[in-house]
């Protein structure tokens, strides 16, 4: 049940730069564009976004953002912003938070965030989990990211509520999610 | 962005100091010590003053050779060996001839290259430390007890070359030293405390808890520290954390060998106490003097040395169980000692055993073999192994039939003392072996009845010459066990919150102390992390830290932490217990979190969440099962309300007891 596999992840690439197409093995053509400002259509992917379920479970919903070298500074912009309006899925990331980077250090993603995420935090074993695997997960998307360290303020981090080992990169969890 | 460019930086820093450090890589030689016990000298030959020795398998660094002998270095000790008594390699634990100095305030000491590895000790800033080796950007560091550790390579400075004397750029620390002292006549260094009534804690800080207390003039030798505090061997044989400033720093001669001998019999009645002692009031009647080369043994747990014999006289010191003293005079029940310090002091006889002293012979060797002996008291059978010469040892059970085995390194190989057939309750036999290849004494305990019911204890005296094995019939499952309650977070850490306000660090702690108290009905030896609103540590990642670390150095059985539960939606709700599945230990880790979930889930009737195996960092450094329970979530209303009751507590209390037999009982 690997669903989010990079396979899987689901992609655009612009029609109209059909040329675009022949680096994009891995995405699957949806059509939907994004004008830009000076009247060119900018190509855009659909992502996998993991929020937190009413029970405590990660559960994906798609977004379409634009494919660019951005694009995992993005897809974190876009968890800490929280799940579309009228979803009925809840926030992961604490009010507040900003994130500051993802930089990619082989295979690591490198995500460093405002102090919010620590000091806002809610707590609890699962609390926690949940915020650092919905990053994790989330990142985990790309092919070029196998695991993901987390930083606040610029500094490595032990912890982020006191349970959960954040020393080593943390590879993506399966079993908080659901289908 | 700046921030990413700035950590870019750092990365490139980073890789730039290890290439320094590899290129500076020179060979230097290790002796391991092949000889049982062997004398260090001053110079190369037997002629030469013995100021040290080594035990079999220590490694020291080979500075230079002349003739049969081999100029060592170990810490801040160098010295002369007997070259045949050695095994020379140059294999990867060689000197680099560079020095990480401390540059991060205090900066811990750990078992392997990276911070997964369990911390094995701190250093303060200023430390020295001679590098042997790397690894990434960690760096493999020789500490001045001649063991090695691993140092994160960021938060030290490295030093070019080997320095003969002791740099002027860097405060000398307290602790290890990274520069070669001339030869000095002292290998120990002896905490002696200087305040009244002092508190021991588990690390170093005053919100750590008190272990033990200790008194004036008590005398701990030093095993590590920090500019501040001063880590210490305790007589149960755990180390812990005095406040510096309450204490004076002494060195004295290694164990084994006296400072003073009673070489020959006083031809006085009394030899006049040192300058500056106040004068001993003994009334009626004079003492007389003792034949030479008796000592007293301290057999009380502690024991008061007065200036004087008779109870009249006030108390200048204590001593502690398993503690040596030459014997100068007796009267009536008191003996006269001398301490370690060159002072004298009277101790009673019902504190003390007087026995004969070994002398060491010139070599190294030691007169005198290992003795054992097997007795019965109160449903216990007791073992009592000796040495003239410390040892280290291990204790492992085997079934098929039940067997305690008992391996003792560094016992002399001398004729073995016999066996015994005590026929108590616990025990059926005692064997006693030399196990050649090994190099050790071994002692296999025949146990009477099924394994799963017998326990032991061992103690091991602070000289190290001397293990107390204690055997006896468990009254149930849980009589005898050491079992660590860890109450999660406090202080500054209140972990979750609930929506009106009650915060998880209370409940935690009134849990904890309520299981403990319920614990200790059952017979367990209870270790609390904290029993007051307190975080162990300035920082989280101390305060976890610290947890691990009191539960490795107790030796304890089972780490249980409780917490509570929080999630972002209030409506999750339920129980559930978390575990960190190690390679060596993941069977008894899952095992115990069924245990104790199937049993909170019985007792408390919240909803089944079930166990999970994540990377908990309370847990990941644990040496023994260990398992976290999330009770109930806080922050749900209903769950909130609950947890904050007494009779809720004291029912996750009862549930956790229960847990914890069932794990013992499958
Ligand atoms: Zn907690």
């Amino acid at each position: 049940m690997a669903f989010w596999r990079k396979g899987i992840v689901l992609v655009t690439c612009l029609s109209i730069l059909a040329i675009g197409l022949v680096g994009c093995g891995n995405f699957r053509q949806t059509g939907s564009t994004n004008s830009i400002a000076d009247g060119t259509l900018e190509p855009t992917l659909q992502v996998n976004l993991y929020f937190s379920d009413r029970d405590g479970y990660l559960r994906v919903e798609k977004r379409d953002l634009p494919d660019n070298q951005r694009i995992m500074l993005a897809v974190m912009e876009e968890l800490v912003k929280g799940p579309a309006p009228g979803s009925k899925l809840t926030d992961t990331i604490p009010e507040g938070t900003v994130v500051h980077s993802v930089i990619l250090d082989g295979k690591v993603a490198v995500v460093d965030f405002s102090e919010e995420i620590q000091t806002n935090h809610w707590g609890g074993s699962l609390g926690e989990s949940i915020t650092l695997f919905s990053i994790v997960n989330t990142l985990c998307q790309f092919e070029d990211v196998e695991r993901v360290e987390i930083t606040i303020e610029g500094e490595k981090v032990v912890t982020l509520a006191g349970h959960l080992d954040l020393t080593q990169p943390l590879t993506p969890n399966e079993n908080l999610v659901r289908d | 962005m700046s921030k990413k460019l700035l950590f870019q930086a750092i990365i490139v820093c980073c890789f730039c100091f290890v290439s320094m450090v590899s290129a500076g890589l020179a060979i230097a030689q290790t002796a391991v010590v092949k000889g049982n016990v062997v004398n260090l000298r001053s110079g190369p030959g037997t002629g030469y003053a013995v100021i040290g020795e080594a035990k079999q398998g220590d490694r020291l660094s080979v500075l230079d050779t002349s003739g049969e002998w081999s100029k060592i270095s170990r810490g801040s000790l160098t010295g002369w060996i007997h070259s045949p008594l050695i095994t020379v390699e140059a294999g990867n634990q060689t000197a680099t001839g560079q020095t990480a100095v401390v540059t991060g305030s205090t900066v811990r000491l750990r078992a392997g290259a990276g911070t997964s590895h369990p911390v094995v000790g701190e250093v303060p800033a200023g430390t020295r430390l001679p590098v042997l080796g790397k690894s990434g950007d960690w760096l493999n560091v020789l500490l001045s007890s001649n063991k090695t550790a691993w140092v994160a390579g960021w938060l030290v400075r490295v030093e070019g070359s080997p320095a003969p004397a002791p740099s002027s750029a860097a405060p000398t620390p307290a602790a290890p030293s990274g520069t070669l002292l001339p030869p000095v006549q002292i290998a120990v260094k002896i905490a002696v405390v200087t305040a009244g009534i002092v508190n021991v804690r588990a690390s170093a800080g005053v919100s750590y808890p008190v272990v033990t207390q200790v008194n004036q003039g008590t005398r701990l030798a030093v095993v590590g520290g920090t500019n501040d505090w001063v880590n210490v061997k305790l007589n149960t044989g755990q180390t812990a954390w005095i406040a510096r400033s309450l204490v004076r720093l002494e060195e004295s001669t290694a164990p084994s060998t006296p400072q003073n001998p009673a070489s020959s019999p006083p031809t006085t009645a009394v030899p006049s106490p040192p300058a500056g002692q106040p004068g001993q009031g003994s009334p009626g009647g004079a003492e007389e003097p003792m034949p030479s080369g008796y000592v007293a043994v301290v057999k009380a747990s502690s024991a008061g040395v007065r200036e004087g014999p008779g109870v009249q006289n006030p108390v200048m010191c204590f001593v502690f169980q398993g503690e040596r003293f030459p014997v100068l005079a007796q009267k009536d029940i008191w003996r006269k000692i001398t301490l370690s310090d060159g002072r004298t002091g009277w101790v009673a006889t019902s504190q003390v055993n007087i026995e004969k002293a070994e002398t060491p012979s010139r070599d190294g060797s030691f007169d005198g073999s290992w003795t054992l002996e097997a007795s019965e008291s109160g449903g216990r059978t007791q073992i009592v192994i000796k040495s003239p010469v410390p040892f280290e040892y291990n204790t492992f059970t085997l079934s098929g039939p039940s067997r305690l085995v008992i391996d003792l390194f560094g016992v002399p190989n001398t004729e073995l003392p016999s066996g015994s057939t005590p026929h108590s309750q616990a025990v059926s036999q005692v064997r006693v072996g030399w196990q050649s290849d090994a190099a050790a004494g071994r002692v296999v305990c025949d146990l009477a009845q099924g394994l799963g019911l017998t326990r032991h204890r061992v103690e091991v005296s602070p000289d190290r010459k001397s293990l107390k094995v204690e055997l006896w019939i468990a009254n149930d499952v849980l009589d005898g066990r050491v079992i660590v309650i860890d109450p999660g977070h406090g202080g500054a850490d209140p972990g979750a919150t609930g929506p009106t306000g009650y915060k998880e660090k209370d409940f935690n702690l009134q849990t904890a102390l309520e299981t403990a108290r319920l614990l200790r009905q059952e017979g367990v030896e209870v270790i609390l992390t904290r029993t007051t609103d307190i975080r162990l540590g300035s920082t989280t990642a101390e305060d976890l830290d610290a947890r691990s670390r009191i539960a490795n150095q107790s030796n304890a059985d089972l780490f249980v932490s409780i917490h509570a539960n929080a999630n972002l939606d209030r409506s999750k709700h339920g129980t559930s217990l978390y575990y960190h599945s190690h390679p060596e230990n993941h069977v008894g880790c899952a095992k115990l979190a069924r245990a104790l979930q199937a049993s909170l889930v019985k007792e408390l009737g919240r909803k089944d969440l079930g166990i999970f195996d994540r990377q908990f960092l309370v847990l990941k450094n644990l040496n023994m099962p260990g398992a976290l329970v999330e009770t109930a979530f806080l922050s749900n209303h209903e769950e909130e309300r609950l947890l904050a009751q007494d009779w809720f507590q004291n029912r996750t209390a009862i549930a956790i007891v229960d847990g914890i037999k069932a794990y013992y009982n499958n």
